[in-house]
């Protein structure tokens, strides 16, 4: 038997592969653009350089991490105007519907158009992705901690977890209990876990729990939820640790204006509760955004599930017309209501992150907090022509300023991405 | 997108020379993005595009007030690159292209203004950033028919190391 090469192919090959290792290695040193390319050159100006290096890039790279947030958070958002869209054409949709000139045929028409633009919400959902990461479907990451599943029971919209950070108590859930911790916001939660326990919503309401499942060894216990839900939830996050002197516990919640605030420490709690919780109050996970060079500096980015079902909008009868009677509960303009006031507080919920991170991305690199003042956002058409007008003459008529203002940029970077 | 072209390019420019690259590697790729064609494409080069202006935003110096001009001009762009990539994720292409052309008009807009500042010669644009950068002789060497940048390999002994 004769092993058959293919030398010509495998010289192309060859040719081609020293051709890139030949790329690459101009590429790397063109793009480090140091002096310095080895320990042998200098020594200790290469330690130097390199301490620098990290620096700058821990801070470059923090900057790009709240472009990528502000990326993320317009994706979700576009998406969400789509969806917007549809919910919109469907509320006309109802009110046609409603109308008695309508014959039977006409409705069916338009509960075919009402399935299409649910299929197509449910698909947004599954399809808008960042990064590969679903922003709206299920989230996979909730491997840590306490996660309250409603997906089952629509229409609920809500859907909350509790994250344990550390030295959860395996099993016994029956003695931990909160009850009624009274502070600014009209914080008060009761979360109880034992048999036949339920959950108090911050608005009023209960919501029983209706099976607990933990795994012995980890931190995981996921809680389910049984309908109805339907409530406020205001609260976002609580955060509760044992206080200084180890004999009580502090409640913290999100200060609006960053940060955590304290609630109210006059409220021991059982000494068997766990020493580090977060409860939060909405169905998803959180992304983390590391929004500066050193540890602790990150923002937490919260998307809630969105589809047809967690809008509340499964099973809408068009067909029957009168929408108006009295004590119906399957009204669809009332329906698509509430979904479009959901998707409203979602997306204005975008739009106070986008800001934050705006605001970022602004004084990452200056120390002056004075310059962190809010962007001027561009919303539409005109108002971005009006700006790009405005910035193109400021550029002009400030030439030097202008080139300084976009100076900070380094080939290296353009590089690597032209080399990709 | 002639990377070779680029790479030369791009290591002897000076920031200004650097700011103006980067707008035209948007632009070609919100062009080659229009032209349609393989979805896969136009995902990669939306992609793209979006980040060589992330590059843009996150190389500004905030101590300036132009720079929040810019950098709300640039957002906007990212939005509308954004809603490109969703509409083409959605398979509706004839839409990707009023948001793209739109991305595409106001980056032109500006880059005139920043090629007007090249063009003068009274204004000073700065060292070139990579000093020790390969040199290039642009039109001294033919070959096939064309002339062509040369690079000189030789002359850098730090390259070596």
């Amino acid at each position: 038997m004769r092993i058959n090469n293919n030398i010509p192919a495998l010289q192309v090959f060859d040719s081609v592969r020293s051709a890139n290792r030949l790329v690459s290695g101009s590429m790397l040193r063109l793009s480090s653009g140091y002096k310095i390319n080895s320990a042998r050159d200098d020594a200790a100006g290469l330690a130097i350089s390199n301490k620098m290096r990290m620096q700058i890039n821990g801070l470059e790279m923090a900057s790009r991490n709240s472009m990528d947030g502000i990326s993320l958070v317009q994706t979700a958002d576009g998406a969400l105007t789509e969806v917007h869209n549809m919910l919109q054409r469907m509320r006309e949709l109802a009110v046609m519907a409603a109308n008695d000139t309508m014959v039977d045929d006409d409705r069916q028409l338009i509960q075919d158009e009402v399935d299409q633009l649910l299929r197509e919400i449910d698909e947004i959902s599954m399809r808008t992705e960042f990064n590969g990461m679903k922003l709206f479907g299920p989230k996979a990451n909730q491997a840590h901690g306490f996660s309250f599943f409603t997906d089952d029971h629509a229409p609920s919209r809500i859907m909350s977890g509790i994250r344990v950070s550390e030295g959860f108590p395996e099993g016994n859930f029956n003695n931990i209990s909160i009850t009624q911790l009274v502070g600014p916001g009209a914080l008060d939660i009761n979360v109880q876990l034992a048999a036949g326990a339920t959950f108090n919503l911050v608005g009023g309401g209960t919501v029983p729990v209706t099976n607990v499942t933990t795994t012995p060894g980890s931190n995981e216990v996921i809680i389910e939820l049984g309908p109805p839900f339907d409530g406020e939830y205001a609260v976002m996050q609580v955060d509760l640790r044992l206080n200084a002197a180890g004999t009580g516990y502090e409640i913290r919640v999100p200060d609006p204006a960053g940060g955590w605030q304290l609630v109210d420490a006059d409220n021991p709690l059982p000494a068997t509760f766990p020493i580090d919780m977060n409860i939060n109050y909405r169905d998803h996970s959180a992304m983390v955004i590391q929004i500066g060079a050193s540890r602790g500096m990150e923002m937490i980015i919260r998307i809630p599930q969105l589809n047809a079902a967690t809008l509340g909008l499964t099973g809408m009868d068009y067909t029957s017309g009168h929408f108006f009677q009295p004590g119906s509960t399957a009204n669809p303009i009332i329906m698509i209501d509430d979904a479009i006031a959901h998707v409203s507080a979602v997306r204005s919920q975008l739009g106070a992150y986008q800001n934050r991170l705006e605001s970022t991305v602004i004084s990452l690199d200056i120390t002056n907090e004075n310059m962190a003042q809010a962007l001027s956002r561009i919303i539409d058409t005109d108002m971005a022509r009006e700006m790009t007008f405005f910035t193109q003459n400021s550029i002009l008529s400030q030439a030097g300023i202008s080139i300084m203002a976009q100076a900070n940029q380094r080939p290296q970077q353009i590089l690597a991405l032209v080399g990709q | 997108m002639d990377n070779t072209n680029y790479t030369a390019k791009i290591s002897n420019a000076d920031p200004l020379g650097l700011v103006i690259i980067t707008y035209e590697l948007i632009l070609t790729n919100i062009a080659e993005a229009l032209e349609g064609g393989d979805p896969a494409n136009i995902k990669k080069s939306l992609n793209k595009s979006r980040q060589f202006l992330a590059d843009l935003i996150s190389a500004l110096d905030m101590s300036h007030e132009i720079s929040k001009s810019l950098m709300s001009v640039y957002i906007y762009a990212n939005k509308l690159l954004i809603e490109s990539e969703l509409k083409a994720s959605g398979g509706r292409f004839s839409e990707m292209k009023k948001p793209l052309t739109e991305a595409s008009t106001i980056l032109s807009d500006l880059l005139k203004s920043w090629k007007t500042l090249e063009a003068d010669e009274n204004i000073a644009k700065g060292e070139k950033i990579m000093p020790d950068a390969l040199k290039v002789y642009a039109g001294l060497t033919y070959k096939g028919g064309k002339l062509e940048e040369f690079v000189d390999y030789d002359e850098k002994r730090g390259y070596k190391a």
